[in-house]
């Protein structure tokens, strides 16, 4: 919680580290509590699975990461070469998540700021302005998760 | 040169599970070998809708096609070998694009598949270890040999049915 001044009135103003990145040219944000880290594309294998956008492991050492398909969900196409790797922190465990390979920035943004939605979408829980534009605010602890 | 790898930490591991490493497809997958009745080169059997052997008849099936229908192995490659299989109850032959290893691995190096993996899949696959410095999928013996219309015996749905036990190490299923 921030405090500042305006126009001499004493106000309470609620700001919120996020991260924005982008997959296929969109851009995406989520809080930065829930980014464990980027890092270099790592190697995959294919899983076979029913799970939806969830069919491939990853690993960094000995660690095993399942890697969600954020850009299927969206039907989006990551041409950029090589793609990064989002450390999502999913609720089940750390996720994989391939991203553009522009490096995601920090941003400090108002919570007020954040238009939530009626929360049917555990994933895209709202909309945040960035650079005067809405891009879609997700919540990376609750990946794959269907519509309410 | 011998197939089988030692891939364990000790010089005598006390407990070690035998896997054969086949590729199916994009995917390398281990078979439990104490689930395998033998192995033929899959061109001496593509006209063939069963093999038999020793007395025992053995269903074919393509590996790659039971995990993903959009994908089938390579037809008629020299390196295609076909791995009859059983769990000592359910018999059934796959072929497979080719054969990479016979391992021994220590237990204690296969992780589960991660709690990500939500659907049919966490029936399929049994674990995952590093060989080779990549991963390989372990697939569970008693869901590969069980033909499919064979409904996996659980206790809130079969209540009274004795579970059938078997050196494969079948929980238990009944047909219906």
């Amino acid at each position: 919680m921030l405090q500042s001044q305006t126009s001499g009135k004493k106000t309470v103003v609620s700001k919120q580290w996020v991260t924005v990145f982008s997959v296929g040219g969109r851009r995406f944000a989520a809080g930065m509590e829930e980014v464990s880290g980027i890092v270099q594309w790592p190697s995959v294998v294919p899983v076979p699975s029913q799970t939806p956008f969830v069919n491939a492991v990853a690993w960094r050492g000995k660690e095993v990461l399942p890697i969600f398909d954020l850009a299927r969900q969206f039907h989006l196409i990551i041409e950029s070469d090589p793609p990064l790797c989002l450390l999502a922190k999913h609720e089940d465990g750390i996720m994989a998540v391939r991203i553009d390979s522009d490096m995601p920035i920090l941003q400090l943004v108002d919570r007020a700021s954040i238009q939530l939605s009626d929360g049917a979408d555990p994933v895209v829980v709202g909309k945040c302005t960035i650079d005067d534009q809405p891009i879609d605010f997700l919540c990376l602890s609750k990946l794959g998760k269907p519509l309410a | 040169m011998s197939l089988l790898i030692h891939k364990s930490r000790s010089a005598a591991p006390k407990n070690v599970n035998q896997q054969l490493i086949v590729e199916c497809g994009p995917m390398r997958i281990s078979i439990p070998g104490k689930g395998i009745r033998g192995l033929l080169k899959t061109i001496e059997t593509t006209f063939q809708d069963t093999i038999t052997l020793l007395g025992e008849t053995y269903e074919k099936s393509d590996l790659a096609n039971r995990l993903d229908p959009t994908k089938t192995v390579a037809p008629f490659s020299s390196q295609g070998r076909t791995i009859l299989c059983s769990n000592g109850v359910w018999r059934k032959a796959y072929e497979v694009d080719r054969i990479i290893s016979l391992v021994e691995i220590d237990p204690s190096d296969i992780v589960p598949l991660p709690p990500h993996f939500r659907g049919a899949e966490r029936e399929w696959f049994a674990g995952l270890f590093f060989f080779e410095e990549a991963l390989v999928l372990i697939i569970n013996l008693d869901w590969l040999v069980t033909p499919t219309d064979v409904v996996p015996w659980r206790p809130e749905v079969g209540a009274g049915h004795a579970p059938l036990e078997s050196e494969g190490g079948l929980t238990s299923v009944f047909p219906v």
